[in-house]
């Protein structure tokens, strides 16, 4: 698993990091807008793959766990919304270098696809 | 809903616990919001499946990584304290290494089976009452015994002897073990043909008509190279030609461990390849085949019994005690008669096939366990003390993490992974140990020169199970009580006490720990001092003969192609060029030599005068030897007159008996005059000579008699040689000169008597070298400890004895007082082990000689090198605690 691959702490460039695991990037990418707890993550993934990838609790802190040990997330002091939050819940947020990786990580997609279509394995963009 | 959760939230205990501490809560949290936000039953159904499917995947995951962090993090602090884990992998390595050393030896010796199917079906069949020994049997005896079990018996000859084989018309003969076996053999084993095929019953029909033979795989591909035209090729045994009609599959070295077979051969081919290796005879013609003489013993009885023992057993003790029954009627003695027909046989299990090495090395294989066991258990407790020190030292680390949030349990893994870490590490080198000294055990046990193993102790699933199981037992013996002392810390005290507090080495348990060390190792060095002196007693015990001046010359006259007749003339030849060579005092022939592992006895014998118990109890040893014999070995004559010139061929027939026969049969009186013999009293005694220990340096001499070689037409297979001095120096002139008398005599070996006492104890020397090697390692690692333990003590007191040396206390009192310190230490394990001595001293009783198990003198000895151990250990540590510089001292604290 490419996300398990530990990048030396001397050397903590965003391509070290990558491929990313899937689970990994869109946790990433759900977290770039705002901070967010646990559930709502995972509520994010699955709309915006409209279900296709459904994180398991286990899975999702899993990740979690591991984002933390690397950096790329860190869990916040205090909850953004107190008043309308249960306190048991923790959020987390991108730290810069989570997201750098998070960007190396769509600009290699990125390429990936633009090869796609040079190819003509994709259609070209009209 | 409740339920579900509560449910999700129990599987969640899968998870390490550090892991569920962090993490647990929010999982369930968002287990229940997603179980909550789910419609209808199927979809929540769905949502518990999927849950519980990641947890069953990703708690394993979470165990690996959090196994192989503990690891990488004991990894770290042990390269960051080189010497500490190299002392303790060392001490490790040699404790296991001993184990898995000894233990691949047992199980090649005892433990390993025959490679052949089914092994637990094969019995070794033996008679009841008699000797713990195989029933031997004559041909006509197993003939009539296989017909109770058609096809699952066989016979095989008691030895696996050793021909002279030359192969595609070779100059030079080679000796190749053979062992003759009955048709039945290979049927019997289910072992298959590689090439050709097996024996059958129809090879073994009449003496002398069956010239054929078949060789191991081994043999076929060192000898023949693997040719696929092997079969059919000619080779010539003892002098005889024999054509190959078969090799046996790959892997199968016969049923005699020390002995891998090269060729079977059938048993009516004994005859013609001069076989006669352990066999008794009465009444017999033992020059001539033995295959139809019902009077000579010579072979096994192996049976494979797919349906268990018991049935075939019964069928056999029919046949058996129908022959018994016509034997008894010649009995006169009602009881003597009553007795022999209660005899029968019992079937004893075979799978592990015919080992002299097993018999005799079982014991003190499994006595040399339980020492390496005492070894590894002072390596032990040896590294569970560095292990202390080190938790000790640690202390604020520890306390340092513990106030940081990390978890006890956790803390206590992670140390116990450190020992785990330090174990493999040293299980490795121990099986490296283990591979290299097994094989030079099994070299010394056997005998045999360096590099020609007869059998190889191999590390096999067995050994490395062993050797796993020994390393993760003492894992947990040497790293549960540190791990669990270490973890129980008090953060607040042990970081209040700043960095002098290295409270908690001072304890108890060190000093228990190295008091033990001290115990055990007095029981391995008083083992190892009870066979030094065992070995030294078996060394210098009166033999009855001259083990210093006499060289022994093994012959084999029958592979130089004379006739029986021509033989007295062969021997006066070579007794007459021998006894002229320069520094030959004495020179004479024995049918037997010295020590030479040849024994011919004759039982049921009839002596004038001697109203004991019949019915075969009365029983001689014997040899067959020329005039000048007992002077050339130097056997002292005690009555009567020594064989003599007079005593030929047409003469009265004439014995020389020893004094064992004397008092056994002869009430202690010389019997001279009496006449003695099998079927008549046919020879008179008219010697008595000084009882010796030919047949085994350690056991009491048995009756024997001697008699001349021009009145018994036996073959003489031994050349007993006097020396005016050293024999070793007259050995190459021997050897010459019988090159000169007739160049096709073999010669089979030439070595002097003390050597042949020395191989009669290699069981003892075996021993006495293990012991010592263990009581030396017993001995560092015992010093090693003290001497580790008291340093410590001394560097933590340095203010202490500052200020004692401050207030004017002379620094010979502090260097005794720690010196003291270390005697006391070893003063408690002696007495601890003292009585472990006393209680394991059985164990040693059977492999001592002239020496008790509790020999005082031994056992005081001991306890004197151990103090002296001690002194030596505390010397150091004391020296520099008496030349603590009190100021210097001071102001550190």
């Amino acid at each position: 698993m490419s996300a398990s691959r530990r990048p030396r702490p001397d050397d903590p460039s965003p391509e070290s990091f990558l491929p990313l695991h899937k689970d990994t990037f869109h946790i990433l990418v759900s977290l770039a807008d705002r901070d967010r707890h646990g559930y709502s993550v995972m509520q994010d993934v699955a709309e915006r793959t409209s279900g296709t990838l459904r994180l398991s609790p286990s899975s999702l802190y899993a990740s979690i766990r591991r984002l933390l040990e690397q950096g790329l997330i860190e869990e916040l002091a205090e909850r953004p919304d107190p008043a309308h939050d249960d306190e048991r819940r923790r959020y987390y947020r991108l730290t810069g270098l989570g997201r750098e990786v998070a960007i190396a990580e769509a600009r290699r997609l990125e390429r990936l696809l633009a090869d796609a279509r040079a190819t003509g394995l994709l259609p070209k963009r009209s | 809903m409740r339920r579900p959760v509560r449910f999700f939230d129990a599987l969640l205990k899968l998870y390490p616990v550090d892991f569920r501490d962090e993490y647990g809560r929010e999982i369930v949290l968002v287990f229940a919001d997603r179980y909550r936000d789910a419609t209808g039953p199927l979809a929540r159904a769905g949502v518990w499946f999927e849950a519980v499917l990641g947890v069953l995947r990703h708690a394993p995951k979470e165990h690996v990584r959090m196994f192989w962090q503990d690891v990488r993090y004991a990894a770290r602090s042990l390269r960051a304290n080189p010497l500490f884990a190299g002392m303790v992998v060392l001490a490790l390595a040699l404790g296991i290494g001993a184990n898995s050393a000894i233990f691949s030896v047992v199980n090649a010796v005892v433990l390993r089976t025959l490679p052949v199917p089914d092994p637990g079906q094969l019995y070794l069949v033996r008679e009841q009452p008699g000797p713990n020994q195989p029933y031997r049997v004559s041909w006509p005896a197993f003939d009539r015994l296989r017909l109770a079990a058609p096809g699952q018996v066989a016979a095989i000859s008691r030895a696996v002897a050793t021909l002279h084989a030359r192969i595609g018309g070779a100059a030079q003969a080679e000796p190749i073990p053979a062992h003759l076996v009955s048709g039945e053999f290979f049927g019997v084993l289910g072992v298959s043909a590689a090439r050709g095929r097996v024996l059958t019953p129809d090879d073994n029909r009449t003496p002398g008509g069956h010239p054929v033979a078949v060789i191991s795989y081994g043999c076929w591909q060192r000898r023949f190279g693997g040719s696929p035209e092997v079969i059919g090729k000619e080779i010539s045994l003892n002098g005889a030609r024999f054509s190959i009609v078969g090799v046996a599959r790959e892997g199968f070295p016969g049923v005699w461990l020390e002995s891998p077979t090269e060729v079977w051969l059938p048993l009516a081919m004994q005859h013609d390849v001069h076989y006669s290796q352990n066999y008794s005879a009465s009444n017999s013609r033992t020059t001539e085949a033995w295959m139809p003489q019902a009077g000579i013993e010579w072979l096994c009885v192996v049976a494979r019994a797919p349906a268990g023992a018991a049935p075939m057993q019964a069928a056999l003790n029919l046949t058996y005690q129908q022959g018994r029954a016509e034997r008894a009627a010649l009995i006169a003695d009602p009881e003597a008669r009553r007795r022999f027909l209660q005899g029968k046989v019992v079937m004893d299990p075979f799978a592990h096939g015919i080992s002299r090495l097993r018999e005799r090395f079982t014991e003190p294989l499994y006595l040399l366990m339980a020492m390496a066991g005492l070894v590894l258990l002072i390596a032990c407790a040896n590294t569970a003390n560095l292990l202390l020190a080190r938790a000790t030292a640690r202390q604020r680390e520890i306390a340092l993490r513990l106030s940081l949030g990390a978890g006890r349990i956790r803390l206590f893994r992670q140390l116990l992974t450190e020992g785990l870490l330090l174990v493999s590490i040293a299980a490795v080198a121990a099986l490296a140990i283990a591979r290299w000294t097994a094989g030079a055990l099994v070299h010394m046990a056997a005998s045999t020169p360096r590099g020609s193993a007869p059998f190889a102790a191999e590390i096999d699933w067995r050994v490395l199970a062993f050797t796993a199981g020994v390393a993760l037992a003492t894992a947990l013996l040497f790293g549960v009580a540190p791990a669990i002392r270490a973890a129980r810390v008090d953060p607040a005290a042990a970081l209040k006490a700043g960095a002098r507090s290295i409270s908690g080495a001072s304890g108890r348990m060190p000093r228990i720990l190295v008091a033990m060390q001290v115990a055990l190792s007095l029981v391995l060095v008083v083992g190892a001092g009870l066979l030094v002196r065992s070995v030294r007693n078996a060394l210098e015990t009166p033999l009855g003969f001259d083990r210093e001046h006499v060289l022994s010359v093994a012959i084999d006259p029958r592979l130089a192609g004379y006739r029986a007749e021509q033989l007295p003339l062969l021997y006066d030849r070579l007794l007459e060029r021998i006894g002229a060579l320069p520094g030959v005092q004495k020179a004479a022939l024995a049918a037997c030599g010295i020590l030479a592992g040849c024994r011919s006895a004759e039982d049921n014998l009839i002596i004038e005068g001697y109203e004991g118990p019949r019915g075969g109890e009365a029983f001689v040893v014997n040899n067959v030897v020329t005039p000048g014999y007992f002077e050339a070995v130097g056997m002292r004559l005690r009555a009567g007159r020594l064989l003599e010139e007079r005593d030929r061929k047409g003469a009265l027939l004439v014995g020389v008996v020893n004094e064992a026969f004397m008092r056994r049969y002869a009430g202690g009186a010389p019997p001279l005059g009496r006449k003695f013999g099998q079927s008549a009293a046919d020879r008179e005694i008219v010697g008595v000579v000084e009882d010796a220990r030919v047949q085994d340096v350690k056991n009491e001499p048995q009756p024997m008699a001697y008699f001349p070689l021009q009145q018994r037409g036996a073959t003489a297979r031994s050349m007993e040689i006097r020396a005016e001095g050293d024999p070793r120096q007259i050995a190459s002139a021997v050897r010459r000169a019988i090159a000169e008398v007739e160049p096709r005599l073999p010669i089979e070996g030439v070595v002097t008597l003390s050597e042949r006492v020395r191989t009669n104890l290699t069981q003892d020397r075996l021993l006495l070298s293990l012991f010592s090697a263990f009581g030396g390692l017993a001995l560092g690692l015992a010093a090693f400890g003290l001497f580790g333990l008291l340093s410590y003590t001394v560097a933590r007191r340095r203010g202490e004895f500052g200020i004692r040396m401050a207030l004017g206390e002379p620094a010979s009192s502090v260097l005794w007082s720690v010196l003291r310190e270390s005697l006391l230490l070893a003063c408690a394990g002696l007495a601890i082990g003292l009585p472990l001595v006393i209680a394991g001293a059985g164990w040693m009783r059977s492999v001592l000689f002239g020496v008790g198990p509790r020999d005082a003198a031994t056992i005081l000895t001991a306890a004197g090198v151990l103090l002296a151990i001690a002194a030596v250990a505390g010397w150091w540590p004391a020296w520099r605690a008496s030349r603590t510089d009190p100021l210097a001292a001071l102001r550190s604290e």
